[in-house]
């Protein structure tokens, strides 16, 4: 680009340009910390799911689910490194990392309030509300995300996890409870790791 | 004629710098060249004027080996377009 005077309406031009440029930017890399977070939770839901069926004392099994703490780290990590790598950072990406900010401190509240709620009432089918809930606000975060950055598969994404929270409760409703999980490997999967794929694929092109 | 606009945002690479950075948080030096067309030493001048008239930020420091400089623009950069869009928007309309 040339040093030129130019007139209004060149000026109006190369303002609207730059805007379309800064537009759809997507960094290379950009879903890694979806993809990573995907394919963990996938793989602890269906360690729970082998482990209740495995242990003596099923209840211990449940315990994998530390491993979300590590996982949180890693990923906030991931996806620090590769802002710091960036060319670019728009405002939709840290609107984006903010939403996933309040799914991660609504599903700490989530898991309170039905634990609190099983000792209240002294049950504990409320727990059977734990992952149906958690698939729920992690759509709506997806959906979020996917209106920002007009990706499809996000979309997609967000419906698949929609659609496993309603199947979590057909199968507490014959009384396979212990399938939820299965179900939330199969969400992580399809809503988070895929379309994580397709958008690091979508990006490494725009590179 | 152009007299009431900004004559420092009244350049093609500075205007598109300015624009660039109102639609990011930040940008990197090589991403702002690439998407304005622009030379690295001509880039660099009028990153430094606008830099030194408030309109944005300029960060450098060292990535692993690298040297970066990532650029942000700052309120006072806002408002000067603001101004800017403002005074186009009435010559457009003479």
């Amino acid at each position: 680009m040339m040093e030129t005077n130019f007139n209004e309406k060149e000026s109006l031009r190369v303002i609207n340009e730059m805007i379309a440029q800064a537009q759809n930017n997507f960094q290379k890399g950009v879903a890694d910390p979806s993809i990573f977070s995907g394919y963990v939770v996938a793989f602890t839901a269906i360690a729970n799911f082998l482990l209740l069926n495995l242990l003596e004392n099923p209840i211990l099994s449940f315990h994998v689910w530390w491993l979300m703490i590590p996982m949180v780290f890693v990923s906030r990590y991931i996806g620090r490194k590769n802002a710091i790598k960036a060319q670019v950072r728009t405002q939709l990406e840290r609107l984006i990392s903010t939403v996933w900010t309040a799914h991660l401190f609504a599903c700490i509240t989530i898991l309170l309030v039905i634990w609190s709620g099983n000792r209240i009432f002294n049950t504990s089918y409320l727990s059977v509300l734990i992952t149906p809930t958690i698939l729920i606000f992690t759509g709506m975060a997806q959906f979020i995300s996917a209106k920002a950055i007009r990706f499809k598969a996000y979309y997609y994404g967000s419906f698949a996890y929609w659609l496993g929270a309603l199947g979590c409760m057909a199968v507490c409703s014959v009384n396979m409870w212990h399938y939820q999980f299965l179900i939330l490997a199969a969400c992580s999967i399809l809503g988070l790791a895929v379309p994580g794929h397709i958008l690091n694929k979508k990006a490494k092109e725009h590179v | 004629m152009f007299k009431e606009l900004d004559p420092l945002l009244h350049s093609q690479l500075r205007l598109a710098v300015v624009s660039l950075l109102l639609s990011v948080e930040e940008a990197d030096f090589v991403f702002i060249r690439e998407k304005t067309g622009s030379t690295a030493g001509n880039l660099s001048v009028q990153l430094d004027k606008l830099n030194e008239a408030g309109y944005i930020e300029v960060r450098k420091f060292i990535d692993g080996k690298k040297p970066r400089t990532v650029c942000k623009i700052t309120k006072a950069g806002i408002a000067a377009f603001d101004a800017y869009v403002k005074v186009l928007q009435e010559y457009i309309k003479r």
